[in-house]
């Protein structure tokens, strides 16, 4: 599966558009980690817990993603763009969605 | 370019599963975790509990007005008995039993933090003789020697709180115990293993001081009666008889201690001594 942000890929060509596809997920951290960045607050800093978990939902909205264009037959997602939104405290939405469709070698 | 626009498969991004599955699992985890959480806490609280001076408890409750002794002529025959008691009983160091009478009709007697052990008038109109006052009073300052009420204080601070910890509640339960905790002092509760080795260590207080254990067995004796008194009378025993409430009462317990005594070799039976209370 071929992911990208760009609209046209150099040497290649779309023979299919697919439609819109889109992954997302809202996920949060234990408890704990929670108690652990409250601290980190104090005295500033990177809240390692936080970044860790942005990194995990957008995998897994990007994996979410995938899995649509999968199920439609595209073999690559063209302009893919990412949109966050705050749902509960301590718990963050990651979308990711861009446009399935089939390439070809131009 | 063809443009198509297939039905995309459900169940990518919104499970198809039953919210309730979750549910039940995270509640099933979340027990276990508090079940776990507060079994370490009683124990470790337990432990570290009877290693709190004594000094340090009776300071803690210094304060309360309630643990003024009024004296009168009861109290002081009362403290007596104590103290003829404790002296059997090698306390640790610097251990002061107060004893305290209340004129109340309340069948119940207690101990507490800072040494202190509480009559009602009531419990002792029931009791046949002074032996079996003797053992009261003899498992009540074990209770106190074993450091029974610093552990049952540290245990009800603790889980409150936890408690407030897990409930996320503003006014802390804990805060409020330890202000409120000259009227709580009278419903700490023992569990039944503080309550038998309070009863065992009494009856080696009873048998040095009298020679005998008769009193146990007339104190339970007098047990059984009022609750079996109370359900012909088909009221709740914990309304009546506060002592029910605070001793759970077991039907071995009696059994126990004869069994205990006669391995000793103790005098199940022998002279007991009238109780001369005037009321």
């Amino acid at each position: 599966m071929l992911l990208s942000n760009l609209e046209i890929l150099p040497n290649k060509r779309v023979v299919k558009h697919l439609g819109l596809v889109q992954g997302s997920t809202v996920r949060a951290k234990h408890a704990g980690k929670d108690i652990l960045a409250s601290f980190k607050n104090v005295f500033g800093g990177e809240l390692k817990a936080y970044t860790e978990l942005m990194q995990e939902a957008r995998d897994e909205a990007l994996q979410r993603m995938v899995a649509q264009a999968e199920s439609t037959g595209a073999n690559a997602v063209l302009n893919i763009r990412f949109a966050t939104s705050s749902v509960a405290q301590g718990a963050a939405e990651l979308f990711a969605y861009g446009t399935a469709v089939v390439l070809e070698e131009r | 370019m063809r443009f198509e626009n297939p039905e995309i498969e459900d169940g990518i991004n919104v499970s198809k599963e039953h919210p309730l599955k979750e549910f039940s699992q995270l509640l099933i985890g979340l027990l276990v975790i508090i079940v776990v959480a507060v079994l370490v806490l009683s124990y470790s609280v337990g432990y570290f509990a009877q290693k709190i001076p004594f000094s340090y408890e009776e300071k803690l409750v210094s304060h309360i007005d309630a643990l003024n002794v009024e004296e009168s002529a009861q109290q002081k025959k009362l403290q007596a008995l104590a103290d003829r008691l404790s002296a059997k009983m090698d306390l640790p160091e610097g251990m002061k039993i107060t004893v305290h009478y209340s004129n109340d009709a309340t069948v119940n007697a207690f101990a507490t933090m800072g040494g202190h052990v509480f009559f009602f008038k009531g419990l002792i109109e029931k009791l046949p003789s002074e032996n079996a006052l003797a053992m009261v009073m003899a498992h009540e300052i074990a209770h106190i020697k074993h450091r029974h009420p610093v552990v049952a204080m540290g245990k009800g601070v603790t889980m409150l709180t936890l408690a407030s910890f897990v409930t996320g509640a503003s006014g802390s339960g804990a805060g409020e115990l330890l202000i409120n905790e000259s009227m709580t002092l009278g419903l700490m509760k023992f569990s039944r293993d503080q309550e038998s080795q309070s009863d065992l260590t009494a009856v080696h207080a009873l048998n040095a001081v009298y020679g005998n254990v008769q009193g146990a067995k007339e104190l339970f004796d007098v047990f059984s009666e009022l609750s079996d008194g109370a359900k012909k009378a088909n009221k709740t025993t914990a309304n009546e008889y506060e002592i029910f409430l605070s001793h759970p009462r077991t039907e071995n317990r009696w059994e126990k201690l004869r069994d205990y005594s006669q391995q000793r070799g103790w005098n199940l039976k022998g002279e007991t001594t009238a109780l001369d209370f005037r009321f």
